[in-house]
């Protein structure tokens, strides 16, 4: 594994058990982050892309949740098979921002309780008494405070300390995603984890989120792991791209390359669906997102692929190079070097 | 076009997949299976019971206070009548009022409680504060004062309870009403001009289902506690009625040698509450709901 | 008056009077207004899509809500195929309800859990006219099938279908009673992209077909570009710009409008081509209680001049043919 990755994931299948059987969720996937580099997770409701994100942040319930098999691999430490306390402090590295502020933030809390606690429990090195002595120290808390502030500060955040007395309830909706962004950063992670962060706000608002996003990460030369259903953002944000269907992925790249000449009969399909500003007519996918119970054998995509030949029924199609750094799993293609 | 719609996905139909989840919780299944097993013996006990003339006025002094035997398998009360055949006959009577109370409050409390969350302003007041009211006076209490005051005997001590059970169904539905009138096909079915009753009815009410399915297995044990204790108390059933609380009274007297005549009232009181209050969590933990 | 204006609005308001405390210790709430909509004007003509854009906060589902006769304006007045019926109430309103019918925006909570598809297409049904079960079984076969979903489907739950097919079930719904103008309440925002593809296609065949006028209410501009006929742009409980849709996106006048049309993602590189200069709004939305005389933007606006700051909110000019903006630059 070379040393700039930081994330990689081999071979994920994960399987949810329910009262019906097993819903094959998650086949084969695989991914990579290297340093510095934005990747994107694209796809439509129910492919996987929030799950997989789940698996890597741990925080996937196993029951129902299954891992059949693969690796996740952080910093080079492999996040399934490492004992718990170290896979806790190296979890400390990882930074998420879900995709709905509001349910994140404890509205019982004021923002600086909320954001001084997590502030001294970093500096306590995950240990509980040690943590419940240092919430005792004024000392403490004065440096932890104004940490927060900086921290909120340098998210362009106005007037931080008044809003370190703030309620969650009395802030909009992008200043909480802010105040979320400032407390993911604030423990200099290596990584940032974003779960549609934009999907609840506005136009203008989505806008404004996404550079401030962007800059904190160049400024700080982040990684990230972008995960969205919208192409547009993918495209504003990520420079490489990974576009999942029905838990498998079909395709991956540079964003600009594989949104402008798609190679995957879905990623065509999906791109075409989308109206443009051009007036270009569009058109959608028939069919629907598989039975995750059963499966479609072979390539999951097969039932409604306009290009499908009598071998995408029975083997899945696994991941060539196809040039550059485009991959495909499509029978149409064949690896290339 | 529309392969959408092709392959139907075949899933355990609804009811099955609830008996299903339901039974995997052990202590639920329990409570479900004594249920069961209690409504069963009720209904039957005319029939299984080994002494059925015991269970009313009959008295044989010569067996009085018998200990348990092959013959009298719980023994005999103070006028020496079986008690298994008295249990039966008061699980009838107990669970009878389970019924009638939990029909009375639910047919009384839940339109006014929609109707309060419904339309608001006024009738919301009128309503919730007449609700409010009643929760201020313990339910016993208030059961044992209407029981003495419409002359105390076992089917005036189900009407006083029921008389109280309302408001708890009332403030219920209330709650509930208030966020299901909120959502979107609500809205949708009021500006397609359909009529208030229908909305609260046809619309509103079933989506509060499982919340009062809930509600009603809770409270039907702690209806039973209730009926049991006012009878105990003397407001309730007379004698020589085989009800549960009356025949826990009159044992009293002979503790604790002779044990028996209260103690398996008592135990068919306590299993019987208990089994209500584990199928309603395992039914509260199956539908996710909140109830009081 | 046009003759082929279906629906107008005349100095429409509707505002919201809430009660707050100013502190804990302050004996006595002050009133305050909540402005959600304020002095709006629009004419739809027959058979043409409009749409109307905005933010969360921008009055544009109020604006929906009062037109479908959900709310009642607090002033101003509502002029449809000619008659007014801002007030109307009972019968009448009955029968402006047949008329008019509003798509609501998540399809998930507009369909109640606990009905059948039959049920629920059948109670416009039962509300209107009457007519023996049989009768309404083929009705309620052939709305489906306008819809493009099998009859079967009449039997089953909400709960198992998919968000596109629940957003068909609510336009079959709102084409029971053969209306004359739908409110779209953002259609297609809790749908995938490929599922609202075919959606946005279904509304284009049915008016086809049944010859209805669309009003939109949505904050997906790229959307609006490919349908819409004429926009309406609103921001703070006003209308701010309004035209023919090739001409906001081509000339867009107001400051709100271009930052708005800026915000739009687009997958690729031609398309930026149609998006103006780059603007980064700052700042938040401002309350709408109680909001400023001045113009309802200035807090934001990145192009203001002095002038802005002391004049009252300037009113909709018309600065080419059919374009007008409120604006005082």
């Amino acid at each position: 594994m070379s040393q700039d990755l930081i994330v990689e994931v081999r071979s994920l299948s994960v399987d949810f058990e329910t009262i019906d059987g097993a819903l094959k969720v998650i086949r084969e996937v695989d991914f990579r982050v290297r340093e510095g580099e934005v990747v994107g997770i694209v796809g439509e409701t129910g492919c996987g892309k929030s799950v997989t994100a789940k698996v890597f942040l741990g925080i996937l319930p196993t029951p129902p949740a299954r891992i059949r098999s693969g690796e996740v691999y952080f910093l080079g430490r492999n996040l399934l098979t490492i004992p718990p306390p170290e896979r806790e402090l190296l979890k400390q590295k990882i930074a998420y921002i879900p995709q709905d502020p509001t349910g994140s933030l404890n509205p019982v809390f004021s923002i600086g309780a909320l954001m001084i606690d997590m502030i001294v429990w970093r500096m306590s090195g995950q240990s509980l008494g040690v943590y419940l002595r240092k919430k005792r120290s004024p000392l403490i808390i004065a440096q932890a405070e104004n940490h927060a502030v900086e921290v909120l500060a340098k998210l362009y955040i106005p007037d931080p300390r008044s809003i370190l007395r703030k309620y969650p309830m009395e802030l909009s909706g992008g200043m909480k995603q802010r105040v979320l962004l400032a407390m993911a950063l604030s423990g200099q992670p290596k990584i940032l984890i974003a779960d549609e962060p934009t999907t609840a706000l506005d136009a203008t608002t989505q806008k404004r989120t996404l550079h401030l996003i962007r800059e904190k990460m160049e400024e700080e030369k982040l990684a990230g792991l972008y995960i969205t259903h919208n192409l547009g953002v993918a495209r504003t944000f990520c420079h490489r791209t990974y576009v999942m269907y029905g838990g498998t992925v079909v395709e991956s790249g540079k964003t600009a390359e594989l949104l402008d000449t798609p190679f995957h009969p879905y990623t065509k399909g999906l791109v075409d669906s989308i109206p443009r500003l051009s007036g270009r007519p569009f058109s959608g996918i028939d069919g629907q997102i598989p039975d995750y119970l059963n499966p479609p054998p072979g390539c999951r995509f097969h039932p409604r692929c306009p290009a499908r030949m009598p071998v995408c029924g029975q083997e899945a199609p696994s991941m060539v190079q196809v040039g550059g750094e485009r991959r495909v799993a499509c029978w149409l293609f064949r690896e290339q070097t | 076009m529309n392969d959408e719609n092709e392959k139907i996905q075949v899933r355990k139909e609804g009811i099955t997949r609830g008996l299903i989840k339901l039974s995997r919780n052990r202590l639920s299944l329990i409570g479900a299976s004594f249920l069961l097993a209690a409504i069963l013996l009720a209904l039957l006990a005319p029939w299984i019971a080994p002494y059925p003339e015991d269970a009313g006025g009959a008295v044989h002094f010569e067996r009085q206070l018998k200990p348990p035997s092959f013959s009298y398998l719980l023994g005999t009360d103070e006028s020496g009548r079986d008690i298994l055949s008295r249990l039966l006959y008061g699980a009838r009577i107990s669970l009878a009022l389970a019924v009638v109370v939990l029909t009375i409050a639910f047919f009384v409390g839940v339109p006014l409680g929609i109707c309060a969350g419904y339309y608001g302003g006024k009738v919301d007041q009128v309503i919730m504060r007449i609700a409010d009211v009643f929760s201020s006076i313990p339910a016993i209490v208030l059961a044992l004062a209407v029981s003495v005051a419409l002359s105390p005997n076992l089917i005036n001590s189900m009407i006083a309870i029921g008389f109280v059970w309302w408001r708890s169904f009332c403030r219920l539905a209330y709650g509930e009403t208030l966020s299901i009138k909120q959502e979107n096909f609500i809205l949708s079915s009021k500006s397609l001009g359909a009529s208030d009753l229908h909305i609260m009815f046809r619309e509103i009410l079933p989506n509060m289902s499982s919340t009062l399915l809930v509600k009603l297995t809770l409270d039907a044990g702690f209806a039973i506690l209730v009926g049991t204790s006012i009878s105990f108390l003397g407001a309730g059933a007379s004698p020589p009625t085989a009800e549960w609380g009356l025949m826990v009274a009159y044992g009293r007297h002979y503790l604790p040698y002779a044990w028996w005549p209260s103690l398996f009232p008592g135990l068919a009181i306590f299993a019987t509450v208990l089994s209500f209050n584990l199928l309603g969590d395992g039914l509260r933990d199956f539908f996710g709901v909140e109830v009081e | 008056m046009n003759d082929n204006v279906i629906l107008r609005t005349t100095n429409l308001c509707k505002f919201f009077f809430v009660r707050r405390r100013k502190g804990i210790f302050s004996l006595f709430p002050e009133k305050t207004t909540v402005k959600a909509v304020n002095e709006v004007q629009i004419e739809i003509r027959e058979k043409e899509n409009y749409a109307i854009v905005g933010e969360s906060g921008s009055g544009k589902t109020t604006l929906g809500y009062i037109l479908a006769r959900v709310l009642e304006p607090t002033s101003g007045a509502i002029w449809f195929q000619g008659e007014e019926i801002t007030h109307l109430q009972d019968q009448k309103l009955k029968q402006y309800r047949r008329k008019v019918q509003m798509v609501f925006q998540d399809p998930a909570s507009s369909l109640n859990p606990y009905h059948s598809i039959e049920s629920i297409l059948s109670l416009p049904l039962k509300i209107y006219e009457p007519m023996g079960q049989k009768e309404r079984r083929t009705k309620v076969a052939e709305l489906l099938e306008a819809v493009h979903l099998p009859p079967e489907i009449m039997k089953r739950h909400p709960g198992s279908l998919s968000g596109g097919q629940k957003q068909r079930i609510s336009l079959a719904r709102a084409l029971a009673l053969n209306p004359r103008l739908f409110i779209l309440d953002e259609p297609t925002s809790a749908l995938d992209v490929s599922v609202q593809a075919k959606v946005l296609h279904l509304l284009e065949e049915l008016k086809q077909t049944f010859g209805l006028t669309f009003i939109f209410i949505t904050h997906d501009l790229i959307i609006v570009r490919n349908l819409a006929d004429r926009v309406a742009v609103m921001y703070l409980g006003r209308i701010v710009e309004m035209a023919p849709a090739a001409m906001i996106f081509e000339r867009p006048r107001h400051p709100y409008t271009k930052a708005l049309l800026s915000a739009i993602p687009v997958v690729s590189e031609e398309e930026k081509q149609f998006l103006p200069e780059e603007v980064i709004l700052e700042g938040e939305i401002p309350s709408l209680i109680n909001p400023p005389a001045t113009c309802p933007f200035l807090s934001r606006c990145q192009e203001k001049k002095a002038i802005c700051e002391t004049s009252p909110c300037p009113d909709l000019l018309e600065v080419e043919k059919g374009h007008f903006v409120r604006c005082l630059l």
